[in-house]
């Protein structure tokens, strides 16, 4: 182990609390993660195959992923628009609606699906407006693009909005003495600080949208081939006590929420390259 | 190109930050704003940028009045304190900014860009430096970025908020002598903004005191620095002594000893009786207590040798604090100790009402 600088040590007792914390790591997320590695390989890779490039799983990617890029799409939109307003404007309620912005998080998923599915259903308030337009949402893939988006909202909103924060009122100044009008502001200061804490939010916000569970069953009408998403999928492999099977799907999953982890960080790196000292 | 503020007044909630004034700035000055924090320097600055507009008053550009014109039609540069570099752009892009923002049709070719910014980069001697990024540079190069930056537009005039503030005191001076130099070079209108004397009345061509968003003293800064011309510039630019006196005729009263009119000056207006007085560090002379040149005694409390001058503290008869500043061959036989009694001969006495500022 390295050696660690005594000056830096504030708090007391560095290695145990090092090792307390591996230990965690260890014991919530790389034991389950091996667990199901081992799963997976009793399959042998050809049942592996099979499991996750079938039909009926294929078509459960494509809900999702549809579902969950339109979420995104939106919520990236959104949560610019709403990170914007809450930095830039002063109005009676804003800290009110600052709080509710993280009530998504906060909110148990399965209330989140039955308040949306009352609202959309063809009686709900949204719904009933909804439906004689000839747009359906409750039972249908819209649906779940609506409970994603609804259970991811907060990720862009609370990534840009620091950042927007930080950018000090000179700098837009600077800008504007030096003859700049206020799109080129926009588009060649404020947009290029801000993508890359927005690019990573969309991201966490995909990812956590490809998982979304709970609030999206309520709503999805869960018809194999047509609303079914992966995680539901998974859920009744296991209720069918095929555990490798459900361990197959699970790690398309995995790997697809590490490669938008990868993709975050890859970001991350990007954007800090202005930051670098040396 | 000249400027002229007119009975600008600016009032933030119901706290006037600057009070109907007027001031008129000259093509090709080298102007200081100078004052204590606080007094409104920044705010006529940016006003005269465009980034704050006046409640009343008006503001002319070469005789027209751009009042209401926003800071990116008056053709202006400003450096921000704080330099407000664009982080994510390289230095060149930070310098380039400007001319990349202008309109199609006014805007340089690529080329010639290139070898503008180029050339500032060159003049503020950081062209080695134009890929590096803000973060890169020490604050003294972050400041000459923001100067080549706000050059690069050609300004018809150049704002500077405090532009050695956050700096140490070995690149303030360089970047100083470098700012004096460069207005040489490049002769645009110049208004610096400082809450230090030493670096306003070494730079500027002229210095402009502030006070409570109204301005105290204008002139030469040989001019302000010899005829100061109020008690708060007296207290302003430090190491001068305020005592108790009373009018006499043309002379003064100090305790029981009259003091005549070829040492006093006494303000316009000033009664007879109670006064005040301001006697600067440097008109007080050491002479023994008993000798009949001394005005008052006092015993030293403090003593600083700085380059040829002796910095001393006395304690006045009434506990008062009062400070001289005297060339040190001067009391080499004066064989100085702590808390020995000294008698001080004021050479001069500026005389204010009582009260007053
Ligand atoms: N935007 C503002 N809102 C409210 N008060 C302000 C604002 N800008 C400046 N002031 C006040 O105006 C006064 C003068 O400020 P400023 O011009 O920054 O002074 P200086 O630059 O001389 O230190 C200060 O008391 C400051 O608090
Ligand atoms: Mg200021």
């Amino acid at each position: 182990m390295t050696r660690i600088d005594r000056r830096r040590r504030v708090l007391p007792g560095f290695g145990l609390s090092l090792g307390v914390a591996l230990t965690y790591v260890a014991i919530i997320i790389i034991l389950p993660l091996i667990a199901m590695g081992i799963q997976t390989t009793s399959l042998g890779w050809d049942a592996f195959w099979r499991i996750i490039t079938s039909d009926r799983a294929v078509a459960t990617y494509r809900v999702t992923l549809s579902a969950a890029g339109l979420a995104t799409l939106f919520n990236a939109g959104f949560g610019l628009l709403m990170a914007w307003v809450l930095v830039r404007y002063r109005f009676p309620g804003r800290r009110l609606l600052d709080a509710l912005v993280d009530l998504p998080f906060a909110l148990p998923t399965a209330v989140a699906g039955i308040t949306l599915v009352t609202l959309f259903g063809p009686n709900g308030w949204y719904g009933s407006l909804l439906e004689p337009l000839g747009i359906k949402v409750a039972y249908a893939p819209l649906g779940i693009a609506v409970a994603m988006a609804f259970t991811s909202i907060p990720f862009v909103i609370r990534t840009v909005q620091p950042v927007l924060e930080d950018i000090a009122p000179d700098i837009e100044e600077a800008a504007r003495s030096l003859g700049a009008r206020p799109w080129q502001i926009f588009g060649y200061v404020i947009w290029p600080l801000i993508l890359p804490a927005f690019l990573a939010g969309s991201t966490l916000a995909f990812a956590r949208s490809l998982g979304e569970f709970g609030a999206v069953i309520f709503i999805a009408g869960n018809l194999p081939f047509q609303t079914e998403v992966t995680s539901l999928l998974i859920y009744i492999r296991l209720d069918e006590f095929d555990y490798p099977a459900a361990a197959a799907l699970a790690s398309v999953l995995l790997v697809a929420a590490f490669v938008l982890l990868l993709v975050t960080n890859s970001i991350q790196i990007w954007a800090m390259r202005h930051a670098r000292t040396d | 190109m000249s400027i002229r503020i007119e009975n600008v007044t600016r009032v933030f909630g119901d706290f006037p930050a600057v009070r109907n004034l007027t001031l008129e700035i000259e093509a090709g000055e080298l102007l200081a704003l100078l004052g204590p924090s606080g007094s409104g320097k920044t705010t006529l600055l940016r006003m005269i940028a465009g980034l704050d507009f006046p409640d009343s008053g008006r503001i002319l550009l070469d005789g027209e009045d751009a009042t209401g014109l926003g800071a990116g039609e008056r053709r202006i540069g400003f450096v921000f304190q704080h330099y407000a570099l664009f982080r994510h752009m390289t230095v060149r892009d930070n310098v380039d900014f400007g001319l990349r923002v202008m309109p199609r049709a006014a805007r340089p070719s690529r080329a010639e860009r290139q070898a503008w910014v180029m050339e500032l980069l060159e003049r503020v001697g950081l062209a080695h430096l134009a890929g590096r990024f803000p973060a890169q540079l020490s604050g003294g190069q972050r400041q000459r970025v923001a100067l080549a930056r706000a050059l690069a537009i050609r300004p018809r005039v150049l704002l500077l908020d405090e532009p050695f503030g956050a700096l140490d005191a070995a690149v303030r001076k360089d970047l100083r002598r470098w700012l004096r130099n460069l207005h040489v070079e490049v002769p645009v209108t110049t208004v610096f903004v400082t809450h230090d004397q030493e670096e306003a009345l070494d730079v500027a061509n002229r210095v402009v005191v502030m006070n409570a968003g109204r301005i105290e003293q204008v002139g030469e800064p040989r001019e302000v620095d010899a005829a100061p011309a109020s008690p708060f510039m007296y207290r302003f630019l430090g190491h001068a002594n305020r005592l108790s006196v009373e009018v006499v005729g043309d002379g003064v009263r100090l305790g029981n000893r009259l003091i005549d009119a070829a040492r006093v000056d006494i303000a316009p207006g000033v009664p007879e009786g109670p006064a005040e007085a301001y006697v600067r560090a440097h008109e007080v002379v050491l002479v023994p207590p008993s000798d009949p040149r001394a005005d008052m005694t006092a015993r030293l409390v403090h003593s600083m040798a700085r380059g040829g001058l002796l910095r001393l503290e006395f304690v006045g008869a009434d506990g008062e604090l009062f400070e001289a500043e005297i060339p040190r061959e001067d009391c080499e036989d004066l064989a100085l100790a702590r808390d020995e009694i000294v008698g001080l001969h004021l050479r001069r006495m500026h005389i204010f009402p009582k009260g007053h500022g």
